[in-house]
């Protein structure tokens, strides 16, 4: 059973990120399609520099006992790419409310529904829009 | 090629990447990040990879060839993952803002925002 805690945990963590995207519209449930380019895109430029890592004789699988001992590909383990899935929903959480507490603070959008990211074209900041 | 140069060439394509994005983009005005929010989330991911990358090393998950590391560390990290987030945070972002649907009550025909358009955005929003 300790072989799978990293991987449950790396789950639990997903979760929450997908919580905090719910509860305050961030991402997937922002646009679930753009949402999902973003996470697919991410996560395939992190892998391929994960396996030029690998192929290069850089990055070596642990025995770690947490992990499952599974390997997607040599020294890739089974983890790694909810790892991945995980590092680029915590960005995108991040950034989004990020940008969105920063429009508050503004007081473009009072109401905290408004700028998410910079994507939304009656934000009047200068930021968002360069002439 | 050692981490160092690994990680720098993945982090050029993502700042490559990132900065050329919104000059392709066929909506106008062009959405860029806003700086920022990638500049909080940076901070942000910097601190959580140097905690969690250290429980991570220390849980004996995965480790590295010594010779191929720069030799600066961070808790366990090595200096060179830091290079993930930084540049998640570039890229990403930049995405997004290229691909993300602008919000259903404001219609993206305008260039820069006529005050007449933030009335009605306020009107809307005012819920």
């Amino acid at each position: 059973m300790t072989g799978l805690i990293y991987l449950t945990v790396l789950l639990a963590l997903i979760g929450c990120m997908l919580l905090l995207d719910r509860r305050f519209t961030l991402f997937f449930w922002r646009d679930a399609r753009a949402a999902a380019i973003v996470t697919v895109v991410g996560v395939t430029f992190l892998l391929a520099w994960d396996f030029a890592g690998i192929a290069l004789g850089i990055f070596l699988r642990g025995a770690g006992e947490i992990a499952t001992g599974i390997e997607l590909a040599p020294e890739m383990p089974l983890e790694e790419p909810f790892f991945l899935v995980f590092l680029v929903l915590v960005t995108m959480v991040a950034y989004t409310g990020a940008a969105r507490i920063l429009s508050r603070g503004r007081g473009d959008l009072g109401d905290g529904r408004g700028p998410d990211g910079g994507a939304s074209p009656h934000a009047p900041g200068a930021t968002e829009w360069p002439a | 090629m050692t981490y160092p140069q690994l990680a720098l060439a993945f982090l050029a394509a993502a700042v490559a990447v990132g900065l050329a994005l919104p000059l392709v983009q066929r909506r106008r005005p062009r959405t860029w990040p806003r700086w920022g929010a990638v500049v909080i989330t940076v901070v942000v991911l910097v601190i959580l990879t140097a905690i969690f990358d250290t429980i991570m090393i220390a849980a004996g998950l995965f480790h590295y060839d010594p010779d191929a590391l720069a030799g600066l560390h961070v808790g366990l990290a090595p200096v060179e993952d830091f290079a993930y987030p930084v540049a998640a945070a570039i890229l990403l972002p930049a995405l997004w803002v290229t691909l993300v649907r602008p919000r259903a009550s404001t219609p993206l025909d305008g260039a820069a925002p006529a005050p007449a358009a933030r009335g009605t955005a306020r009107t809307e929003d005012a819920r």
